[in-house]
């Protein structure tokens, strides 16, 4: 019986883990032409998540860094957000008119290991990129970034530098 | 200790080869306003069929996405391109050979379009089923029918389902409808390739039930429904395992031989410091059963990732990979041969390197022996679709 009531509690513990990842939870991630859509109309710049279902460091960097109330003030506050599974085949259409899938975006930025975030401008055009799993500071850093306007005039790496 | 035999029992009855590509020949061509795109489930882009050679694609030359084929004989040179769909937009074509001409079938409206093609004209479009429905791949089958598998929604997730398409008059006909494996339960499956042999039909598809994407196998003996499901891929748990199930693996294509012998290439993460790479697996009895994975990129291409995997069988039996990626700074098309060794080293074709960039190649090969390989060139402001023949000679 014993037996059987560990057995019951294991598997209910393993049920309750995430078993894949999506977008992090309390935050309002849109399908990429919903976000592109919303970014013309606010003028605020799209900050994108490519994700990968199964992925161990997206569900790290979900449990860890988008937890945060301060990462979710932050970036729910100047982002339209957009979530991509990067072995997706649904279709988005890119701000030139052309649809392709979302994988095929992935093919085409070389998003070889997950996560990845990308920084875009309200119009589509990229504007960095960050792979790879971040933390809390990380992510404050790079809104600094966006928002300061420093990207127009140097690249991260020089704006981290500048900040330490 | 089956799986040591099976895959030795393969090994020693594969031939050596030695594979030469002829200059290529223009498919087609948009002007770069347009778009071009050649994707679609398991990579049956093109296909032969008494000496004529049946391309299918989809570009926006005319406003929206529309599929469309040309045709060329032997080695001459590609007709105008037929519009095959509707006015709608439309995506991820198939073709295969079907009667005195081809078969393709595409997504169109959320639904699967397919009609009979010949460079004289087309046939009436048939709807595969009234689901929701994407992912369409086919495969000649050696009793004359068309094996089809597509991605069909069922509820919240998807399904794969497969069929036989048969000539109908000047149209078709869809028998033997069945799904291909009912027990993802909640978990989607999708991007289905197949192929036939005498042993019967194999599918190999994604499937996302087990938290990570993974590459399943079905098998059906002739005229029999298809049996338990097999994980194909070996697969790496997560360094991290709370909060993800492993590397992920995607978008198998396969292709089979006279002998029944079969052969499936996948993207796959497992390295995946290096992104995704190609992966094979061999099969001895028309996919009943396959031998171990076996990595197909040689070293120089460890370090890049691998995109758009295809293969095909020689009625002999020879084996060819083909993908793109960039080692070289811009995407290139590569190719490997399956050689009593293993996997060659990579090569590309001429006309597959260089500063433009040579992408998403697809296979096939007629019942001569000989092999053809197309792929999309993006080259200022100009994309074309390329086809170079090649031939397979035994011996060193």
């Amino acid at each position: 019986m014993n037996r059987f009531r560990a057995f019951f509690w294991s598997l209910l513990l393993l049920m309750a883990q995430p078993l894949y990842a999506d977008p992090p939870a309390g935050y309002p991630f849109v399908h990429y032409d919903e976000g592109l859509k919303r970014a013309a109309a606010s003028g605020r710049p799209i900050f994108l998540y490519f994700g990968r279902y199964g992925c161990g460091y997206c569900g790290k960097v979900n449990a860890e860094t988008f937890s945060s109330p301060k990462v979710r003030e932050v970036y729910t506050r100047h982002y339209e957000l957009v979530y991509l599974d990067a072995e997706s085949g649904r279709r988005i259409r890119l701000p030139s008119g052309e649809w392709i899938t979302e994988s095929e975006l992935g093919a085409r930025l070389n998003v070889f290991s997950t996560p990845v975030f990308l920084y875009l401008q309200p119009d589509g055009t990229p504007i960095f990129r960050a792979p790879g799993y971040k933390t809390v500071a990380d992510l404050l850093a790079f809104d600094r970034f966006i928002q300061s306007g420093a990207w127009r005039r140097q690249t991260i790496n020089e704006f981290l530098e500048q900040q330490r | 200790m089956r799986w040591l035999a099976v895959a030795g029992g393969l090994l020693f009855a594969l031939p050596v080869m030695a594979l030469e590509f002829l200059p290529p020949r223009l498919v087609t061509e948009v002007s770069a306003s347009a778009f071009l795109h050649l994707d679609g489930s398991g990579r049956r882009l093109l296909a032969v069929r008494d000496g004529i050679i049946a391309v299918v694609w989809e570009d926006s030359r005319d406003g929206r996405p529309a599929v469309r084929a040309a045709f060329a004989t032997g080695d001459g040179e590609f007709g105008v391109p037929q519009r095959l769909s509707g006015t709608v937009p439309a995506f991820e074509p198939a073709v295969a050979p079907l009667g005195k001409g081809f078969v393709a079938c595409w997504e169109e409206a959320a639904r699967i379009h397919c009609r009979r093609i010949r460079r004289e004209g087309r046939g009436p479009v048939r709807i595969l089923g009234a689901a929701e429905a994407r992912q369409i791949s086919l495969a000649a089958a050696p009793d004359g029918t068309v094996a089809a598998v597509w991605a069909e929604r069922a509820g919240r997730h998807y399904r794969i389902v497969s069929a036989r398409l048969v000539v109908d008059g000047d149209g078709l006909r869809q028998r033997g409808r069945q799904i291909v494996d009912a027990t993802a339960g909640g978990a989607d499956q999708l991007y289905p390739a197949v192929t036939v042999t005498r042993h019967g039909t194999v599918v190999a598809w994604e499937d996302r039930r087990q938290g990570a994407t993974r590459i399943f196998t079905a098998f059906a003996p002739p005229g029999a429904a298809f049996g338990r499901w097999s994980l194909l891929n070996d697969f790496r748990p997560s360094r991290i395992r709370r909060f993800g199930n492993g590397t992920g693996a995607m978008r198998p294509a396969l292709a089979g031989d006279d002998a029944g012998r079969v052969s499936v290439v996948w993207l796959d993460k497992r390295d995946f410091e290096g992104g995704y790479d190609v992966y094979a697996a061999l099969s001895p009895d028309g996919g009943r059963h396959f031998g171990h994975d076996e990595l197909v990129q040689d070293p120089l291409g460890e370090n890049t990732p691998q995109w758009h995997p295809a293969v095909a069988m020689t009625p002999a039996g020879h084996i060819v990979a083909a993908w793109d990626d960039s080692r070289e700074g811009t995407s290139d098309v590569w190719y490997s041969e399956r050689g009593t060794d293993g996997w060659s080293d990579d090569e590309t074709p001429p006309g597959g390197e260089g500063a433009a960039r040579q992408t998403h190649p697809a296979l096939a090969c007629d019942g001569d022996g000989s092999l053809f390989l197309l792929w999309r060139e993006e080259a200022g402001d100009r994309i074309r679709l390329w086809l170079s023949r090649g031939r397979v000679r035994d011996g060193p």
